[in-house]
């Protein structure tokens, strides 16, 4: 026997409270008589009667405290069933984009399908089966179940998307349910991928029963299509790299096509050697807009063939730097003349107000920093102390970098981080709003050399180091350089008519205060419907709109998925697994432990009891009223 | 007594108090045997004719009989004052389930209507605790007439017992200052040390009136194992305690020291011709108005 709610243990305590008020009583309680007369002859047993001597209503009282306790400690009793259940399978099936691929006039997923429904009918009655399907991530289509035509039935509604496969996860998660219950069961892999494409261990491998699907190779896909255009560049100076491989093991010949707003502005024929790859550079385009590259060969998966990007039209950028050192003003004018689109207004701090930061996309600080936090994303370097926005704590030199965030975009490209002159440095209380990019350490703490945050709606960096003479247009000091550059680049305002690209199976998070607002995506297939969520999954190649009163984008998707237009990978030990139904299995007698609780019975015991009190007071009232 | 107890005040009116020797100096409607008086309706004696005599009452015939002047004699009929001494003592209502004074009062009440009813005064002394310079006791007037029974309801209604019994000392200082004596019926548990209520039951009689004791017992006294069985024993008179374990053994010597002080109250009031009865809270009232007090002496049919 056990108890399902220990904490109703401490309850119990309440046995002792009640044996106290009867003590109490005891003690306290008197009877009254008009006189001692006639019991002064009978001896006094002081001892005896302070001892706690139970009564019947005591008992009752401590038995009806105890059957409530217990009832509330829901008591059980573990009763060992036994009952008919048949095995377990669990078929996993592979919804990737691969998975579209044309075996002959057969899409291999409809054969994959048929492979899936065999193993369905020739299910025993008994046997529970459950439907997952991967493609970025796994997703349960329907629990253990016995019945088998909606397993069919749901089975029919699933559809190959346009992502890569996380195969391993899937199948993680199918052997989790598998051992649930201590209960054995089979896993059926429905895949194009080869066992070896697994990282799995050998000893989960062995256990599935692995139904490989496809054997055509035949896929031209676009690895990859590069816009290398900069916020500064116009789109005349920008230019595209499309990459092109053939993932058959015979030749293959098509042509490549690329549109600039529906209209074709280039077309090449290319005939590539097995397992070859080929890249063509597109340039000198004479507008904005949307990019598409497409290729036209003869293969089987057609999803790969084409991508997107967007050519941007270069906006003047203002950038306002209000500094006390002239030096920094002309060697910032240097570095701005090298730069189109960039243009620049230099002011000391006695000449600065607020008013020069209108139409302003970028504010520069150096040793100033003004009395607000400005309306406009903002770069300080080497602020003063007392300054109201980053308290500085000391004066620090000769400090070496340590530690920096590898992945951020400030950071990118820059290879000798450690390698930037901190002669001087101030060392900065961390603002609750900011992170630290760019670290050194001193004995008692980390230092902060530069830090990075949104306040107020705005990007703020702080390099907490100085930006000497000839820092910037030093050609030794080029990491200074592109540090600069990359800060100005991130603290730039995203232009919201400009799409962005995304991945297909990647999550797109949604900024924050965009989704109350009844938004509504338009799929690159055309249907609209509401979002209420903070992500969408991004599961199709094309163009997404999102159109809503406070945000609006637009998201072109790609997939540049290797694995996945390989859809010809080749395995070097067991070919592709023909599919005999399975043997039915003979139900299997299970034996298992149940908890038979029984607290129930306790409160109705507890009201039993309280029903034969009233009885037994109601009688007693009625004798006394008798006599 | 309930008010609307009809029955049981249709049984009263056919009741009075049997009086023994008491009598008052009024006239009044209790007829005293072998006492004459000159005028009356029942016809007692003669005696000899004296000067002053009624001549309406000399009996001719016997003149004629005789040659000799006799006048008829009567029975005389005299009013009995009657003192109710009602004890309100703490012990009265102790153990309180007994319901000991509400009893009484009941008992005082029924006897009161009695009295009444007979056309005899009557006087209820409530016992009670003396203090500073007062009395123990407080006494009604003197109730004639059956409409006075409210008041008499009113009295009783109006009583508390607390404090200790005080018969003794009550007995005294009522007698001193009342000059006419009747009969005394003092309802109370008696439950003092035999000294106490023997000087005041003596001291009554000593000064004339007819003694009649009515000893109140609650069902809780006659069988203690009711009330308890272990526990702490509170005396409400003597503020004292005594912790007791109601075994056989002891409720054997209880009992025996309960019969031994109710036997010896018994045989005192026996020697001294003093009307005792006792009643317990276990009967009912009108039981003891119609069959005990009749068949002890106290109460007859008119």
């Amino acid at each position: 026997m056990g108890i399902l709610n220990p904490s109703a243990l401490p309850l119990l305590s309440l046995l002792g409270i009640l044996l106290l008020i009867y003590l109490r009583e005891r003690w306290r309680k008197h009877i009254e008589v008009p006189t001692l007369l006639f019991w002064r002859e009978v001896k006094e047993d002081k001892t005896r009667i302070r001892r706690f001597i139970p009564n019947l209503l005591f008992f009752a009282q401590s038995l009806l405290l105890l059957l409530l306790i217990g009832g509330l400690l829901h008591p059980f009793q573990p009763r060992t069933v036994t009952e008919m259940k048949g095995s377990r399978h669990i078929l996993v099936i592979d919804i990737s984009a691969s998975m579209q691929a044309r075996e002959g006039r057969t899409p291999r997923f409809d054969l994959m399908l048929n492979q899936a429904k065999q193993v369905v009918k020739s299910l025993n009655p008994l046997d529970e089966a459950m439907l997952i399907s991967v493609a970025a991530r796994p997703q349960v289509v329907s629990g253990l179940t016995t019945d088998h035509l909606l397993v069919l039935h749901l089975l029919e509604t699933l559809r190959p998307l346009d992502t890569g496969t996380n195969l391993d996860l899937g199948i993680e998660l199918a052997l989790a349910q598998r051992d649930r219950e201590g209960r054995q069961g089979q896993i059926h892999v429905f895949t194009d991928l080869p066992k070896s494409a697994l990282n799995l261990p050998a000893e989960q491998i062995k256990d599935l029963v692995y139904h490989r699907v496809g054997r055509s190779d035949d896929n031209v896909a676009l690895a990859a299509l590069h816009l290398y255009q900069n916020p500064f560049q116009n789109y005349s100076q920008a230019q595209a790299y499309i990459l092109v491989r053939n993932y058959a093991y015979r030749p293959k010949s098509g042509t490549l096509t690329v549109q600039l707003n529906d209209k074709p502005i280039f077309r090449r024929d290319f005939t590539l050697p097995a397992r070859e790859v080929t890249s063509f550079s597109v340039k000198g385009f004479e507008g904005p807009g949307k990019l598409v590259a497409r290729i036209e060969p003869a293969d089987a998966l057609t999803v790969d063939n084409q991508a997107l990007a967007w050519l941007a039209e270069r906006h003047e950028r203002r950038l306002v730097v209000v500094s006390p050192v002239k030096g920094l003003h002309e060697e910032l004018i240097r570095v701005s003349q090298s730069i189109p689109g960039l243009a620049l207004t230099t002011l000391t701090p006695e000449a600065f107000t607020p008013s020069f930061l209108k139409d302003q996309d970028i504010a520069l600080f150096h040793q100033f920093v003004p009395g607000a936090v400005v309306p406009t994303n903002s770069l300080y370097v080497f602020p003063p102390p007392n300054n109201p926005l980053f308290p500085v704590m000391a004066e620090a030199a000769d400090l070496s970098i340590l530690d920096w965030r590898e992945g951020h975009e400030i950071l990118r490209n820059l290879h000798y981080v450690e390698a930037l002159p901190l002669k001087k440095a101030r060392v900065l209380a961390l603002p609750s709003w900011a992170q630290v990019l760019i670290s050194s350490r001193t004995k008692l703490s980390e230092v902060p050399l530069a830090l990075t945050g949104e306040k107020d709606g705005h990007r703020l960096v702080c390099l907490a180091f100085d930006l000497g003479k000839g820092n910037l247009t030093n050609s030794d000091n080029l990491t200074v350089l592109l540090l600069f550059l990359n800060t100005l680049r991130w603290l730039l305002p995203h232009d919201l008519t400009t799409p962005l690209l995304v991945s297909t199976g990647e999550a797109f998070f949604l900024p924050s205060g965009a989704t109350p607002d009844s938004l509504r995506l338009t799929s690159p297939q055309g249907d609209e419907r509401a979002i209420d969520t903070d992500s969408l999954e991004i599961d199709r190649v094309g163009e997404y709109r999102l159109i809503g009163s406070r945000y609006r984008a637009t998201l072109y998707a790609n997939l540049f998925d290797e694995n996945e237009s390989d859809i010809g990978r080749r395995e070097d030990e067991a070919a592709p697994t023909a599919i005999k139904p399975g043997s039915p299995q003979a139900p299997q007698e299970l034996a298992r432990t149940i908890p038979i609780e029984f607290g129930r019975s306790l409160y109705y015991g507890a009201a039993a009891l309280l029903f034969l009190e009233w009885l037994y007071a109601l009688w007693r009232y009625y004798r006394t009223s008798k006599a | 007594m309930s008010i609307t107890d009809l029955a049981l005040f249709r049984q009263l009116d056919r009741l009075r108090i049997r009086v023994r020797i008491a009598r008052g100096n009024r006239p009044g409607e209790t007829a005293i045997p072998r006492s004459t008086q000159p005028w009356g309706i029942e016809f007692e004696s003669y005696k000899d004719y004296t000067p002053g005599d009624d001549f309406r009452y000399v009996d001719w015939n016997a003149v004629g009989r005789l040659d000799q002047l006799v006048v008829r004699t009567f029975t005389a009929e005299r009013e009995i004052p009657f003192h109710v001494f009602l004890d309100t003592s703490a012990s009265m209502n102790a153990p309180g389930i007994d319901g000991k004074f509400a009893f009484a009062s009941d008992l005082v009440a029924a006897l009161g209507y009695v009295i009444l009813n007979n056309n005899d005064p009557l006087r209820i002394i409530a016992l009670a605790s003396p203090e500073k310079g007062q009395r123990p006791f407080h006494p009604t007037p003197f109730l004639r007439h059956r409409s006075q029974f409210s008041r008499l309801s009113a009295f009783l209604a109006t009583r508390t017992p607390s404090g200790k019994t005080y018969l003794r000392e009550a007995a005294r200082a009522y007698s001193e200052q009342t000059r006419e004596p009747g009969v005394a019926v003092i309802v109370s548990d008696f439950l003092l040390e035999p000294p106490q209520y023997e000087e005041a039951l003596l001291l009554l009689q000593a000064r004339g009136y007819e003694v009649k004791a009515i000893q109140i017992l609650g069902a809780s006294e006659l069988a203690p194992e009711r009330l308890f069985r272990r526990g702490k024993l509170y005396d409400v008179e003597e503020h004292s305690e005594r912790w007791i374990t109601l075994s056989r053994a002891h409720l054997q010597q209880y009992q025996e020291a309960l019969q031994a002080h109710l036997h010896a109250l018994q045989q005192f009031c026996h020697r001294h011709q003093i009307m005792y009865t006792q009643v317990s809270t276990a009967s009912t009232l009108a039981t003891i108005i119609t069959e005990g007090f009749t068949q002890a002496g106290l109460l007859a049919f008119r």
